[in-house]
């Protein structure tokens, strides 16, 4: 017998929460894109063009002459007598060093960061030893408290030391607000991997260092880029210690020098947003290389707990 | 050569004993298994023989040299682990040729080591693969490859098999087999699967709660279990246990269940008397217990409680007086749950215990 075909109408259900969702996400992408995607605009544009109302997204004359004043000194003064561009009171000349600054301190405590916390944190992973629980929790309880409250004796001790205005200080200090969160992440890390890989390199006549070297960190990868990146971020974007801690080109790091872009009487919009794009380029860089990994080793402790 | 001898050896964690007192002498060229229930220790055994564990005392000799207090690298040893633990950074030819590495073993002996090895496992088509892109099967080959790699005195497999499917398992049980024929070394084996125990080995220890309970040649421990806990340990399914008492009826002495009666063999008559009577356990496997369907037969009133056809035969759970025996009888003969039935315990194959201590009083089996 033939079945007869249905006479009554599909229902098309509107994928509300699939709409919703999509929605929140648009709404997030561009409260979180808006401001940077204004700066590179902002970047490109002529300085007179940053004061007209009302503001426009896309520049009427995009010009690359902002990212030549950064690197071409002889450019830059041609066009400021011309008036085409701003004055910006000498930060433009040190934003080299202070680039120069920022990776020397951020790529040291991301070293820093990796060396001492993944020995810590193996040894929490790893060891059986009284007291360790409360070690971690005093370890992260450390950071909770407010950096602006740590920052008066921080400042004295360095000064004791004789290492303000120096890049040292500002490695110690940020290896020390860091190292608990790596020491977190890289544990969590640790925790999943199995034993069984490092008792096969023992009997596979592996000493403990061979051992490390050649299979417990290598497979850890995904952690110590996590922790190793999540350490660069924080030094290289902070901007309270570093203002505290330095006071000239030897030591003063780019989140510093591209807040002197405002000076009294004068704020050059285009050059400041330059600078912020050149600072945002390599962080940029490293999180697009390592973007799989970092989401590997951030996660990897939650699913196992 | 490599006869491993383990002397008194006893780990504690803690207050927690992993093994108490262990003794045992495993020759050269010999397969021993070490079977017995999950915490049982025999994984911790085969972990202080590796190296991977410190014996809390005892002492530990390959070939008469005592090695308790040497490190798992320098141990001539290799070990093949229950999740394999392939290192999932390297491809299959950088973990079975990473041991010989280790050892700065010369490249040209490398590549022919690691060529030989795969050949063997046939997994030559696999050596540029990770160990992701791998199945169950072909990851243990290449642990068995890696440990196979470095030609060591004694190999240790700790329960090799127990994340294959069922017949993956049976294929490569007779593998393993073979292997040791082939290599002819000194093969430690643990499993919790007494099947595997019986089929691969030599001689197997079994062990139960930290201690040895029998160490022997399979149909020895098979066919004179020295307690309760091997006899229900070893066989599938277990041996049946009947809890019983001794009495008398006509003159004679009988072990008497419920309402059944069942006359003591004559071997065991002066072994019982040692014993608390009213605390006895009959032992008969279900291969010795005959089930008839002829009702005016000699033997033991009973109804059929449930038939499970496995193909090759069928077991017939019956009930004898309170309690349930199950036996292995020809799948030809039709039982339907039920039926009244007449049961027969092999008279030269009954086992006797004492349920206090589960000591094996006597068997009618002979060696």
């Amino acid at each position: 017998m033939t079945r007869q075909p249905s006479t009554t109408p599909l229902r098309y259900r509107v994928p509300w929460k699939k709409i919703a969702i999509y929605a929140m996400a648009i709404i997030v992408g561009i409260y979180i894109l808006a401001p940077f995607t204004w700066l590179i605009i902002t970047s490109l544009m002529v300085e007179v063009e940053t004061l007209e109302i009302p503001p426009h997204w896309i520049p009427h004359n995009p010009t690359l002459q902002n990212y030549r004043a950064f690197f071409d000194p002889e450019f830059r003064g041609l066009e400021m007598q011309r008036g085409t561009m701003a004055y910006s009171g000498g930060s433009v000349q040190r934003m080299r060093p202070a680039l120069r600054n920022s990776a020397v301190v951020a790529f040291s405590v991301a070293i820093l960061n990796l060396t001492i916390g993944s020995m810590a944190a193996y040894s929490l992973a790893r060891l059986r030893f009284r007291g360790s629980r409360p070690l971690l929790v005093f370890y992260l309880g450390s950071r909770m408290l407010p950096a602006v409250s740590i920052i008066i004796p921080m400042y004295m001790i360095l000064r004791r030391l004789g290492i303000l205005d120096n890049v040292l200080s500002l490695i110690i200090s940020y290896t020390t607000l860091t190292l608990p969160f790596s020491i977190w992440i890289l544990k969590s890390y640790f925790q999943t991997i199995p034993r069984d890989l490092e008792d096969a390199a023992r009997v596979d006549r592996c000493n403990w260092l061979n051992m490390m070297i050649r299979v417990f960190l290598p497979v850890a990868a995904p952690g110590l880029v996590a922790a190793g990146i999540f350490s660069f971020l924080i030094s290289w974007k902070d901007f309270l210690f570093a203002l505290m801690f330095t006071a000239t080109d030897a030591s003063k790091t780019i989140p510093v020098v591209v807040a002197e872009f405002v000076g009294p009487g004068q704020t050059p919009r285009t050059l400041m947003a330059t600078g912020g794009v050149l600072a945002v380029i390599p962080p940029l860089i490293l999180a697009l290389i390592f973007q799989r990994l970092i989401v590997q080793g951030l996660v990897a402790g939650a699913v196992k707990g | 050569m490599a006869r491993v001898v383990l002397e008194s050896l006893t780990k504690h964690f803690g207050d927690v004993v992993a093994i108490e007192d262990l003794n045992l002498e495993i020759e050269d060229k010999e397969f021993v298994t070490l079977v017995g229930p999950s915490g049982c220790g025999k994984t911790t055994t085969l972990r202080i023989v590796a190296g991977l564990e410190k014996p809390t005392s005892g002492h530990i000799f390959f070939d008469d040299e005592p090695v308790e207090h040497l490190p798992a690298q320098v141990r001539d040893v290799a070990m093949v682990f229950q999740s394999y633990a392939l290192y999932p950074h390297m491809d299959v030819r950088g973990n079975i040729s990473f041991p010989l590495r280790m050892m700065k073993t010369p490249k040209d002996v490398i590549n022919e080591r690691v060529t030989w090895a795969a050949q063997l496992l046939g997994i030559l088509d696999l050596l540029d693969r990770k160990p992701k892109e791998l199945s169950g099967g072909q990851r243990q080959r290449v642990a068995l490859a890696r440990a196979l790699v470095r030609e060591p005195a004694v190999f240790l497999l700790d329960e090799p098999l127990s994340n294959l499917d069922a017949k993956l398992r049976v294929t490569t049980r007779a593998e393993i087999k073979k292997l040791h024929e082939q290599l002819q070394k000194t093969f430690i084996y643990v499993t919790h699967d007494q099947a595997e125990a019986l089929t691969m080995s030599d001689r197997i220890a079994v062990l139960d709660q930290a201690t040895l309970q029998q160490f022997g040649t399979c149909q020895a421990v098979y066919d004179q279990p020295v307690n309760q806990f091997v006899a229900g340990f070893l066989g599938t399914p277990p041996m049946n246990f009947i809890d019983c008492s001794l009495g008398a009826c006509d003159g004679q002495s009988v072990l008497r269940w419920g309402d059944v009666t069942c006359p003591v063999p004559e071997k065991l008559i002066g072994q019982v008397d040692r014993y608390n009577p009213s605390t006895l356990v009959l032992g008969v496997r279900p291969e010795s217990v005959l089930v008839q369907k002829d009702f005016e037969a000699e033997g033991i009133t009973s109804t059929v409680y449930v038939v499970e056809p496995l193909g090759s035969d069928q077991l017939v759970t019956v009930e004898i007086g309170d309690t349930l025996v199950k036996a292995r009888m020809d799948p030809d003969i039709p039982f339907s749950s039920g039926e009244k039935v007449k049961v027969n315990l092999a008279p030269d194959r009954l086992y006797l215990f004492d349920k206090a201590g589960g000591k094996r009083i006597g068997t009618t089996r002979v060696p």
